[in-house]
């Protein structure tokens, strides 16, 4: 909280040096002690206080959304499908039941507040970090995923680091213990030294997370051609999107950013130590989450991996932090005058000094006040309608003509759904096309891309130039086999294609697919004789 | 001692995390629970088609039911469009999520429960204005749909088919008629494996060619 004083920062050399003078630290070569200072140092929790902040902050919402729905979608009262059950090793005493998940992921909730705020932090991020892992793992549809897995991880490495030691409820409180026994504030003791471990692993862990990302994308079919994020663009699996559904029919910009993709992840794990290129990978880093956030509809994902970032922040960057905030708060005072800081210094004087005990306590009550409110809520809320006056509810009855749809035979693909995309132009970027033309002069070299979605049959593809009546004026065509997914046509507009209006008309097996309108002028230039 | 037990840990952990991205670069699949934290191999796969999945009962009357979501309504996880059980992307868990519907309202027998896949192309995603503009032709209405399972009410599996991507990846191999008359020809009488390619279809790694997996006839034509 802002209560707290600005005390310098220590850089991990600065603060082992004393300590390892004398000591073993600088025995073993050159490669061990900077293996040992990279692991074993200490620093201020600032940076693992923004991770716990951010992190906690971020999962509370996709937790807090699925509360109400926690009986159906985790216990065996509803359709909870658990990790260990699918893979074949089922648990039946590890699956519980609708009264037992509610109570629990009521905790977790409550576990995930006091974890942002800070108070009894590590006992509350023990509970957070056990109580969403196990919630996650038993909702293997809608809930565990590999953002969620990797939330797991921070947070269990959280666990282990004094990061409640500042900007947290538990400092505020013991801050002010100090000053109430009269203790100037220039002598409240600084917050305790973190280990430097922690921070590590989950650097590493974001790294090899980006890394494994990258390394994923590199042998999988469709990526570098673009098709791959196109699809996962025009997806609805995730939430709504701004902007999926224009940036997917522009093939070639998706192209040039699956390469900077796949170039970004695999470097990360290089480049982000080095600090001519730390900047600027964090920044990539920052703009690929924003983009997966606009065209993919990704949320919950990239906020879990952006609260990771300020793991990699600077001393100097932590030290601008929190001068920012110090100015923040003072801008505010100066802002609103005596009369706020009046106002929260007597709030403050009023309210008594709290000892830990009490804090711990006050803690543990509310964690069973929350367990038990929680379930005695969600049986009032009754999700199933046992309860109701009417009594449980009814099948929802289907209409036999939308059943006979759903039963009837399985038929084939329509020609027209094997085709994604039909685009006309001159220029390629990264084997798509760049321009869309609808305007071409005679002697110029028109291509046309069609983009093609699996699975299709070996076909005959045809692209045949029809003039303003509608008759063929020339025919074009091609084999594809059943593994491609994108088919090339050339024309060569010569001189016996008059200038005037006339379509490209893509065919399947006869039917037409698509049309596309194009304009063909006189010879901009003259001819050259030989 | 507790420096030793913190280096112990450290290794530990990177031993963990170098084994589960030697696993996603050597695509191997290890199916244990503790893996599944390890490989980070997010969008291994894609495909052309979006689908919804359908879980309906047949009661004793021969009226069908909706199991799936319950009649208290649906849970929609991320998307507003896509409810909880076209989240089970093989469309393999009708038994877990036929089960509250069935527990907890009052309905007359149910004979048989099948699991419906219904698949659409994604370019149909695209706003009605977009489509228009881009196709040159209003959209389409179209949505395939597939029996995946037939099961008995208690979850036990009658029939099943393969998917549909895999289904009509199939139809497209056998369009061939030298290949078709080949393998008629070769087959063994007796299977003494399943055999799976590797790695690297447009659906994932779990590509499996539908050839080698049941077909069950259509129930509305038993």
């Amino acid at each position: 909280m802002s209560a707290i004083d600005l005390a310098p920062l220590q850089t991990a050399p600065e603060i082992l040096a004393p300590a390892a003078a004398g000591e073993t630290e600088n025995h073993g070569s050159a490669f061990a002690r900077s293996i040992r200072d990279f692991f074993h140092g200490a620093e201020l929790p600032y940076r693992l206080a923004l991770t716990r902040i951010f992190l906690t902050f971020t999962i509370l919402f996709p937790m807090a959304y699925r509360w109400y729905y926690s009986r159906e979608i985790f216990s065996t009262d509803g359709s909870g499908i658990s990790l260990w059950s699918i893979y074949g090793f089922p648990c039946p005493w590890l699956e519980p039941n609708g009264t037992v998940v509610v109570a629990i992921h009521s905790i977790v909730i409550l576990a995930l507040v006091t974890s942002c705020l800070g108070w009894c932090t590590r006992s509350s991020l023990i509970l957070a970090t056990s109580g969403y892992t196990y919630l996650t793992m038993l909702d293997i549809l809608s809930s565990l995923n590999k953002s969620s897995a990797i939330a797991s991880h921070l947070l269990f490495f959280l666990c282990f680091t004094p990061c409640g030691a500042v900007w947290s409820v538990d400092s505020w409180l013991a801050r002010r213990r100090l000053l109430r026994k009269g203790i100037p504030p220039k002598l409240v003791p600084a917050p305790s030294l973190s280990p430097l471990w922690a921070r590590r692993l989950m650097q590493l862990l974001l790294a090899t997370v980006y890394l494994s990302a990258g390394i994923t994308k590199l042998p999988l079919r469709g990526y570098f051609s673009g098709e791959h994020l196109q699809t996962w663009m025009l997806s609805t699996i995730h939430t709504p999107n701004l902007l999926g559904s224009y940036v997917a029919m522009h093939p070639s910009f998706v192209v040039v950013c699956a390469y900077v993709t796949a170039l970004w992840e695999v470097l990360f794990i290089f480049l982000v130590w080095k600090p001519a290129m730390r900047r600027v990978i964090l920044g990539l880093g920052f703009l690929f989450h924003a983009m997966t956030c606009l065209t993919l509809g990704l949320f919950v994902f990239p906020m879990i991996c952006v609260s990771a970032y300020p793991l990699f922040a600077t001393d100097s960057e932590i030290e601008w932090l929190r001068r920012s905030t110090r100015n923040g708060w003072n801008w505010l005072g100066a802002r609103f005058g005596a009369g706020v800081r009046g106002l929260a210094a007597s709030v403050g004087k009023a309210v008594p000094s709290i000892e830990p005990a009490w804090s711990r306590g006050a803690f543990v009550a509310a964690l069973l006040s929350t367990g038990v409110g929680g379930v005695a809520l969600e049986y009032k809320l009754d999700r199933y309608g046992i309860h109701r006056p009417d009594g449980p509810y009814k099948l929802q009855e289907l209409d036999l003509e939308k059943v006979s749809a759903l039963l009837a035979p399985t038929g084939r693909i329509a020609n027209e759904d094997k085709v994604l995309n039909f685009d006309i132009g001159s220029i390629f970027v990264g084997g798509c096309l760049f321009d869309r033309r609808t305007t071409f002069y005679q002697g110029e070299t028109l291509r046309a891309q069609c983009g093609l979605i699996p699975p299709h049959e070996n076909m005959w593809i045809q692209c045949n130039l029809h003039d303003s009546q509608n008759r063929v004026v020339d025919t074009n065509g091609l084999f594809l086999s059943c593994d491609m997914l994108r088919a090339l046509f050339y024309y060569n507009i010569g001189d016996c294609v008059a200038p005037g209006d006339y379509s490209l008309v893509l065919k399947i097996a006869g039917d037409e697919i698509m049309r596309r309108p194009i304009t063909i002028l006189p010879r901009a230039t003259a001819c050259l004789a030989n | 001692m507790k420096r030793w037990m913190i280096n112990a840990g450290i290794c530990g952990y990177l031993a963990a995390l170098a084994f589960g991205f030697l696993c996603v670069a050597c695509q191997t699949r290890f199916f244990w629970p503790p893996v599944y934290f390890l490989t980070f191999d997010m969008y291994g796969g894609w495909s052309g088609y979006d689908c919804k999945m359908q879980v309906i009962g047949e009661g004793q009357s021969g009226r069908f039911y909706v199991l799936s979501p319950g009649p208290w309504g649906e849970f929609k996880p991320y998307s507003s469009a896509l409810s909880r059980q076209c989240y089970d992307q093989m469309f393999e868990y009708g038994n877990f999520l036929m089960r509250p519907a069935l527990a907890h309202t009052e309905h007359e027998p149910i004979l048989r429960v099948f699991v419906v896949e219904q698949e659409y192309p994604k370019k149909f995603n695209l706003s009605d204005a977009q489509y228009e503009a881009y196709y040159l032709k209003p959209k389409p209405q179209r949505i395939y749909s597939h029996t995946r399972m037939v099961m008995s009410p208690d979850g036990g599996i009658l029939t099943q088919s393969p998917t549909w991507l895999r289904y009509q990846d199939n139809l497209s191999v056998n369009d061939n008629p030298r290949l078709l008359a080949d393998a008629t020809r070769n087959r063994p009488f007796v299977w003494s494996a399943q055999q799976t390619p590797g790695p690297g279809g447009y659906a994932g790694p779990a590509y499996v060619p539908a050839a080698f997996l049941p077909r069950l006839g259509s129930p509305v034509t038993e």
